[in-house]
């Protein structure tokens, strides 16, 4: 009896300590190896490496070298690319600490649907551009972000937003249509002036998000004179194989339920297949003390790619349709001035109620489908010929408190249809020479709905633009490389929109324009503005590398930019920030030369990147007020669009340092100084010094654990833009004060992520831990509401 | 080659298939419920008053054109309020449509500086005050604003303070005002 017990204590002892030893089984061994081309065994510089049992990634370096470290003992299936290779699947057994290969890929046989990485380093969208990349882990540990609080994790780029649920990117500190989004291939086109309008895209149908801080990826447009965001669909492997992922999370403030799936298809012979969906739900928000009303919003996104591809030419279509009905926080819904003098004085909104998932007016209900349909065919094996179309289709609709028969028509109804075609050739390099050419055409019409009885906000319109551009790039022996490029486009702009007669003529037009009368009647008159806007846009960068380990890249860009739809054609209230706008048809196109640069230094264990860039602009468009106005709605601010001459400057700093093998310590710091010159005052809503810091602790098997604080300084420069108004009931004018910006505020957070098994893993992370109060100068509710207080997200994510 | 002359003839389908539409002058947006006047009839046993405010282009540029009489001191005069849209011809009465819907609408009055007391009479389905009617007794001579102001979804009920009453406002007048002999 006795003897059976001490055995059982023996055994269990045994287990207990076996169980380290296995949780400890060796992973440290690694992987180092060498691609190179088969035809001459030049090494390949830019191969990615993907390990298909963890879908970790690395790239080679110029040496064509690369290292997967931290791996455990066991068998991996290891599957190279690079650009104008056919790709190869390698199987490893790893037992002993070091294993060695050397990988012959097939050059000049095309494999890839890879139309935007070029061949200097991963990153790059162009050869001299300053460029950051967001990774496919990353955008899958926060599934249930919107694209510009995902993007908002680069250094240099910050978001503007409308409450909690919409948001847009700022990059360097412009914004709407001087940034340029890029959805798989596709210009979105979704009413993308509008500073409350955000982009109709789900970032779960992307697997890498790269930020561009300038104009100068050429290829896909000329106006972008902030950046271009570029949002990437996952590679698909030329393999027999199905699999997928779903992931499931909720999230605290809110009460947010969130699901997210993929499933994909492939075979080797190159057909492959992908189906995606989303959907969220979110209740009001909180912040640390109330309730916001009416803050609850949904989300869908449903999206299939299909292709057929072979080493020489492909052909795929994909299709996406997002749909989101956001509430607009009813507290912002506001009358007059006086209203706002109420709201700036008080600390919370006049009216607070409990919890509700509810989503009632004032609200947005926005629809995007999108389908591209493109084919690409490689030339005598020099290049890459692809043809593209697209199809786009953006309704938009805003809801406003309306009562009796109207309760349910939206007060704004828009349509924006868009559809382009393209024919792009990319040569592959040959004699250190590579070039980009190709053309675009693209028709929009965009329709406003007469049946909401409101004003047109926006008139119906035509647009056509074609452009054509070619970007050569020639590296040189020491890998340094120049590239310089050149578009040119044109745009026709043909619209049919109604004036107030008073405003007509008050505003000059009846003697400039009268050539756009169409017709009279009593108070309105009937115009068609048709305008063009030809533009050239220019670039030249130089890339070089110093030793090793630092890089250089410099790039200066002059672009152009025609006034958009609001800008031109804006004439009257604007609710939700209670004042008048008048747009100008008299407007030139915004002329920006931006300089912008890199220095990069790599090391083992150290990564540092120092951005400045500065970037003038000619006849730069924004908002002014210009008087106080009494309507029968009482006073309003009339704003209007104007015209100068802006300068902006900054630096953007991106720091990383690993400290021991499992802790790593990081930094970034943005800084935006922008000045109006012709009144020599501050620019408004220009993102103030942030400054965030990471430090995470993380296992051999992907564990990963840390602590996130930002710091948002306060904006102290600030154009003054308060006015006075006469307030009855205290008898006394009254400023005010809509111009100071909040105090600097300091968020900590936490992250987890931990790995269950091979295929699933959690995530929880957590924002604003000490729940504190504060508001955010960029969020167009600050004059109303705090931020939001504690959130907690925890998602789960499962492979299959 | 052949997949783009499939992708080719796939696109010309597309554009073919009637997906551009052309430009057509739009119909005019005549906006509904626009309210340009507001007429304030008051009447006493000895003293009849209509001040009126206009601005025929709302949010237009042009200002509001305002008629505001003295008023007579200790007058208890019976208000009755009209809201019109005179950028029609005729001009629509929008004062009927208020009443229909009163459960979602309510006046709002501030007086400052006026000697002088006004309290809504007109009632809602649910007993609420509606107040496009309403009674002013006026007391010493005295010199200031009366101000009106209609909103609609206010919650109701409520003290008659338009600042805690919620709701988007459709109307903001504030008339200068005398009350003397």
């Amino acid at each position: 009896m006795f003897k059976t017990l001490l055995h059982t204590i023996l055994i269990v002892g045994l287990l207990i300590l076996s169980i380290p030893s296995a949780i400890a089984q060796q992973c440290n061994l690694q992987i180092k190896g060498i691609v190179v081309d088969s035809h001459d065994d030049t090494p390949l510089e830019a191969s990615s490496v993907l390990i298909l049992e963890n879908n970790k990634t690395v790239f080679s370096n110029t040496k064509g070298q690369f290292e997967l470290k931290d791996l455990c003992e066991g068998t991996y299936t290891l599957y190279f690319e690079h650009i104008g290779c056919k790709p190869l699947e390698y199987k490893v057994d790893l037992n002993k600490d070091t294993t060695s290969l050397t990988i012959e890929l097939e050059h000049h046989i095309e494999a890839l649907d890879e139309v935007t990485v070029a061949s200097k380093s991963y990153l790059a969208v162009s050869d001299s551009g300053v460029e950051k990349r967001i990774e496919s882990v990353a955008i899958q540990q926060n599934s249930s972000l919107q694209l510009a609080d995902i993007v908002s994790k680069i250094s240099g780029v910050t978001s503007l937003s409308t409450g909690n649920a919409i948001s847009k990117p700022i990059i360097n500190g412009l914004h709407s249509s001087r940034v340029m989004i890029v959805n798989n291939g596709v210009r979105m086109e979704d009413q993308e002036w509008g500073s409350e309008h955000a982009p109709n895209m789900d970032v779960n149908t992307a697997s890498s998000i790269t930020v561009v801080k300038g104009a100068n990826a050429l290829q896909y447009g000329g106006d972008a004179i902030g950046g271009i965001i570029l949002a990437e669909p996952e590679k698909i492997a030329f393999k027999d194989s199905i699999y997928g992922r779903s992931i499931v999370g909720t999230e605290t403030n809110g009460r947010a339920a969130f699901i997210n799936s993929a499933l994909i298809y492939s075979k080797k012979n190159g057909l492959q297949a992908k189906l995606q969906s989303s959907y969220k739900k979110q209740g009001d928000v909180q912040t640390p003390d109330y309730y916001l009303t009416n803050s609850a919003n949904e989300h869908k996104n449903l999206s299939a790619y299909i292709a057929k591809k072979t080493t020489h030419k492909g052909i795929s279509s994909y299709f996406s349709y997002v749909n989101s009905t956001i509430g607009i926080l009813s507290a912002s819904h506001i009358g007059d001035a006086s209203d706002l003098y109420r709201a700036l004085n008080a600390d919370r909104p006049a009216t607070l109620t409990d919890f509700s998932y509810q989503i009632n007016a004032p609200r947005q209900e926005v629809d995007h489908l999108l389908l591209k349909i493109n084919a690409y065919s490689i030339v005598r094996d020099k290049g890459k010929l692809l043809l593209q179309f697209d199809y786009q289709n953006n309704h938009r609709l805003e809801y406003d408190l309306r009562i009796g028969d109207q309760k349910n028509i939206a007060a704004l109804d828009l349509k924006l249809l868009s559809e382009s075609l393209s024919l792009d050739y990319h040569s592959y390099r040959s004699n250190g020479f590579q070039f980009k050419s190709g053309i675009l055409g693209k028709y929009q019409f965009n329709y406003s709905n007469p049946d909401t009885g409101v004003k047109r906000l926006i008139p119906d319109y035509v647009k056509l633009h074609g452009g054509v551009y070619g970007i050569a790039d020639y590296e040189l022996e020491d890998k340094s490389a120049f590239e310089f490029g050149l578009r040119f486009d044109y745009i026709d702009l043909k619209s049919y929109k109604f004036y107030q007669k008073s405003r007509w003529e008050d505003r000059g037009y009846d003697q400039l324009f009268s050539d756009f009368v169409i017709s009279e009647s009593e108070n309105q008159v009937l115009t068609k503005p048709e305008l063009q806007f030809p533009s050239l846009t220019a670039t030249l960068g130089y890339h070089a590398h110093f030793g090793s380990n630092t890089n250089l890249a410099a790039n200066i860009t002059r672009s152009k930019r025609a006034p958009n739809p609001a800008e031109l054609f804006s004439d009257g209230l604007h609710h939700s920030a209670s004042r008048i706008e008048l747009g100008d048809l008299s407007f030139n196109q915004e002329t920006s030369t931006k300089l912008s640069v890199a220095i990069e230094h790599q090391s083992n264990s150290t990564s540092l990147s120092i951005q400045p860039f500065y970037n003038a602009i000619k006849d730069f468009i924004f908002l002014r007020p210009l008087e106080v106005t009494q309507t029968i709605r009482g006073f309003f601010q009339v704003w209007s669009y104007e015209q100068t001459k802006a300068e902006l400057y900054g630096l953007d700093l991106d720091f990383r340092q690993k400290l021991t093998n499992s802790i790593e310590y990081s930094s970034q710091f943005s800084w935006v100084h922008a000045t109006d010159l012709d009144k020599n005052e501050a620019l408004i809503s220009i993102p103030p010094l942030q400054f965030n810091n990471e430090l995470s602790l993380s296992d051999h098997n992907g564990n990963q654990f840390g602590i996130q604080s930002s710091y948002v300084g306060k904006q102290n420069r600030y154009p003054d833009y308060n006015f006075n108004i006469y307030i009855p009931k205290d008898n006394q004018w009254k400023l005010i004060d809509i111009s100071s910006t909040p105090k600097a505020y300091h968020l900590l957070g936490l992250f987890a992520n931990l790995n269950l098994s091979t295929q699933s893993s959690l995530s929880i992370r957590v924002n604003n831990l000490l729940n504190t109060s504060y508001r955010n100068y960029l969020n167009a509710m600050r004059y109303f509401s705090d931020e939001l207080g504690r959130t907690i997200t925890i998602q789960y994510k499962i492979n299959y | 080659m052949k997949n783009i002359a499939f992708l080719t003839s796939l696109i010309s389908l597309f554009f073919l298939n009637s997906c551009v539409k052309t430009l057509e002058a739009p119909e005019q947006i005549n906006e509904e419920e626009l309210i340009t006047t507001l007429v304030v009839s008051l009447e006493s046993a000895t003293d009849q008053v209509e001040l009126r405010y206009t601005d025929l282009d709302g949010d237009g540029p042009n200002q509001g054109v305002f008629q505001a009489p003295n008023l007579k001191p200790n007058t208890t005069y019976s208000g009755k309020l009209e809201f019109l849209n005179e950028s029609e011809s005729p001009a629509e009465d929008i004062t009927l449509e208020i009443e229909e819907e009163a459960n979602d609408h309510q006046v709002f009055y501030v007086v400052n500086g006026l000697n002088a007391t006004i309290e809504p009479i007109n009632i809602d389905k649910n007993g609420y005050y509606l107040g496009t009617s309403f009674s002013l007794t006026t007391l010493s001579a005295s010199e200031g604003q009366l101000q009106f102001i209609l909103r609609h979804l206010p919650t109701k009920p409520n003290d008659g303070n338009p600042a805690t009453a919620g709701g988007a406002t459709d109307l903001s007048v504030i008339f200068n005002l005398k009350i003397t002999e």
